[in-house]
């Protein structure tokens, strides 16, 4: 009996706060739910978390769109600018991006924005700040490098030569023929 | 009697494509050049190793095999068809270097989709490569869309005998000079005049809604590659979707028609004859299938309640179709949206736009309107054959460039290709649904990459199974190269492992 009743303790302690929490900020969403659910999603408060790319595309009227990507699909997300700026640093081939997790309005075809699928976002968070990634050499390319280039200096090199040596072959043929008809005439 | 191969066939083939790898190989100092200006060292290296591999090959070629007799049209048939599989390859290696891709054969893969104009993608991560892979990408499906034989045809080779031919294998028919070199050159001249104009107007677009203007000259100029060669690629996940912007779409809608229509029409608007719009065949005929394809997707969309003003229909809907109907694949919506909220009507429409594509000698792939226009005249011709009198003596004309004569022949033809077009999707379909898709999706991407499009309905991706992913890189090479030189291609290598069998039993 006292074996139960320390399981069910046990179970409220995590229960409890796991479902005060979860009634009180929205769900998490990844980008492919918000698609393929769509339909029962538009309209309804949700929390989109994925890296900032590329950069903002800053509109003249204190908005601006910043898109989301959370590993496979990306969305557009409508804020203001104060929420923007939080953001600094923008996924790149160069830089990996801030993760943010930002909480809005989900609109399956926005009617403010001819339709289009994406979030008005009230809240951002900056979860993890985005770094540089400069690209690296692969010294292995570099000795492939040097071969091909090797082998493509010699094919020139044959070229040039078997190019000078037909000039040679032509001018000495030129000068026979000039030779032959200075003799006849 | 079948022709048989000759080690001659095999030695001018080898020819003509090292001098077509040599021509690309000096095309990837662009991508090179935007690597050292961003910084991109490894990715310069990538192109560096790109370039050496094609000019050792390319000048071997040109070394070992060395002929200056002009190709026959049988031999230019295999060239065509021999010359894309081995730029695939060569242009394949920054691909495979950059690490985007899980195997070769989606780099292949790719690789088939940009110089097919297709605009199917298998890259992963694709907001995270570098600048002159990406240039390297849409410089591909622009020069794929143009024709790479007419690339080396305007800028490498000299001797034109037999370079019509060749030009002809590449289902570039049309001679807008008497020069084949001329008419090559011509073509280029238009698209870059084209590439100048449409990435100004791309990069304003961008700029002004917000894109930094280094950003917007370089989105500018590979979204207008993308759409003036029907290609679609993108260098963002969302496609068309990232920028956010309706002038944008504007721009990349009209490229996309422009680049549907025939080199041709093109060049004859170019000389100041701007009238051949309103009589061409392909026109007339792409007015009309794309207001019928319109009507569809239009109707599908309001009988969902999808999309509830014009501007959504507009932006969503008919910018598909146009993306469909002229083979581009840019794309506003999200593939996911087709499959879980679009109505069966809508997408079926997109289906019908996608199969009947833009015109022949242009980017787009697809029937074609030319023959499509053709096709039906023929029909026509024969319906009042059959209900006027015997005696009665009529003949078919059609207005392409000059009005001509439509012989039975070439009816007959445009049924023929029409046809195996019909095949190749069925194909397609067949695969997918054994490979365990639902028929709808496994017919929808089988027509895209039959047809030269790039729209997708989330079927193409890294995880996909080889066999399909090898079944598109038929369809899509097929596609583009409209059958004849690539049936050549196979007819001579079955017939040459023939003599070889029956040569090892003797």
């Amino acid at each position: 009996m006292r074996r139960y009743i320390a399981i069910l303790t046990l179970a409220i302690i995590v229960l409890v706060p796991q479902t005060i929490f979860a009634s009180s900020s929205p769900p998490v969403y990844s980008v492919t739910d918000l698609i393929t659910k769509a339909p029962e999603l538009d309209g309804k408060t949700v929390t989109v978390r994925g890296e900032a790319i590329t950069e903002a595309l800053e509109r003249n009227n204190g908005y601006s769109w910043v898109n989301i990507l959370d590993g496979s699909s990306a969305i557009g997300v409508w804020m203001k600018n104060d929420l923007k700026d939080q953001i600094k640093n923008y996924g790149t081939n160069l830089v990996k991006g801030d993760i943010v997790e930002i909480t809005g309005k989900f609109f399956r075809n926005d009617p403010e924005a001819d339709g289009e699928l994406d979030l008005r976002a009230d809240s951002l968070k900056v979860v993890e700040s985005g770094y540089p990634t400069p690209e690296k050499i692969n010294p292995l390319k570099v000795i492939v490098l040097a071969i091909l280039s090797l082998v493509a200096l010699l094919l020139f090199a044959d070229n040039i030569y078997k190019n000078k040596k037909k000039t040679q072959e032509k001018k000495e043929d030129f000068e026979i023929e000039n030779a032959i008809h200075e003799e006849l005439e | 009697m079948l022709r048989k191969l000759t080690k001659f066939d095999f030695k001018i083939t080898m020819y003509y494509t090292g001098k077509i790898i040599l021509g690309l190989a000096f095309t990837m100092v662009i991508p090179l050049i935007i690597a050292l200006i961003y910084k991109e060292f490894d990715s310069a290296m990538d192109f560096i190793i790109g370039i050496l591999s094609s000019v050792i090959f390319g000048l071997a070629c040109m070394k070992f095999m060395k002929t200056d007799k002009p190709p026959n049209l049988f031999q230019s048939m295999i060239i065509a068809a021999f010359s894309w599989i081995f730029a695939c390859a060569f242009c394949s290696i920054p691909y495979y270097l950059s690490g985007h891709f899980e195997s070769y054969l989606d780099v292949y893969f790719d690789l088939m989709s940009a110089f097919t104009t297709t605009g199917l993608a298998l890259i992963k991560n694709v907001d995270h490569v570098s600048n002159a892979l990406n240039m390297w990408r849409h410089m591909l499906t622009y020069i794929g869309g143009q024709g790479i034989v007419v690339l080396a045809l305007a800028f490498l080779i000299r001797n034109t005998g037999g370079a019509y031919k060749i030009m002809v294998g590449e289902a570039k028919d049309e001679s807008l000079e008497p020069s084949i070199t001329k008419t090559a050159q011509n073509i280029w001249i238009i698209s870059l005049v084209s590439l100048f104009v449409g990435t100004t107007m791309a990069a304003i677009a961008a700029y002004y809604d917000g894109l930094s203007w280094d950003r917007s000259i370089l989105h500018g100029s590979w979204m207008f590659m993308s759409a003036w060669s029907t290609g679609g690629f993108a260098p963002c996940t969302q496609n068309l979707s990232f920028y956010h912007s309706y002038a944008f779409e504007i721009i990349m809608c009209l490229y996309m028609v422009m680049g549907s229509f025939n080199f041709a029409l093109h060049y004859v608007v170019w000389k100041g004859n701007p009238k051949e719009l309103l009589r061409n065949i392909e026109i007339k005929t792409f007015v009309v299938t794309l207001s019928i394809t319109t009507i569809f997707v239009a109707w599908g969309l309001s009988a969902a309640g999808i999309f509830t003003n014009l501007n959504s229909v507009l932006r969503r809907g008919i910018l598909l179709v146009i993306s469909a109907h002229t083979g581009t694949g840019q794309m506003a919506v999200y593939a996911n949206q087709l499959v879980h909220s679009w109505q069966p009507l809508a997408y079926m429409g997109i289906c019908i736009a996608m199969m009947l594509g833009g015109s022949a000698a242009s980017t787009a792939g697809g029937f074609k309107a030319l023959r499509i226009g053709i096709f039906f005249k023929g029909l026509i011709h024969e319906t009042k054959r059959l209900i006027l009198p015997e005696s009665a003596v009529f003949k078919m004309t059609f207005h392409h460039i000059k009005d001509q004569i439509i012989e039975s022949g070439m009816v007959k033809m445009a049924g023929l290709i029409i046809l195996c077009y019909c095949f190749i999707y069925l194909f397609g379909t067949v695969v997918g649904v054994a490979c365990g898709y639902p028929l709808g999706q496994a017919t929808f991407e089988s027509i895209s990459a039959g047809a030269n499009v790039g729209l997708t309905m989330g079927v193409v991706s890294p995880s996909m199974p080889a066999i399909l992913k090898i079944t598109y890189i038929i369809t899509m090479w097929l596609g583009r190269l409209e059958f004849l030189s690539i049936f050549v291609l196979v007819g001579s290598v079955g017939l040459a492992i023939g003599q070889a069998f029956k040569g090892g039993r003797k």
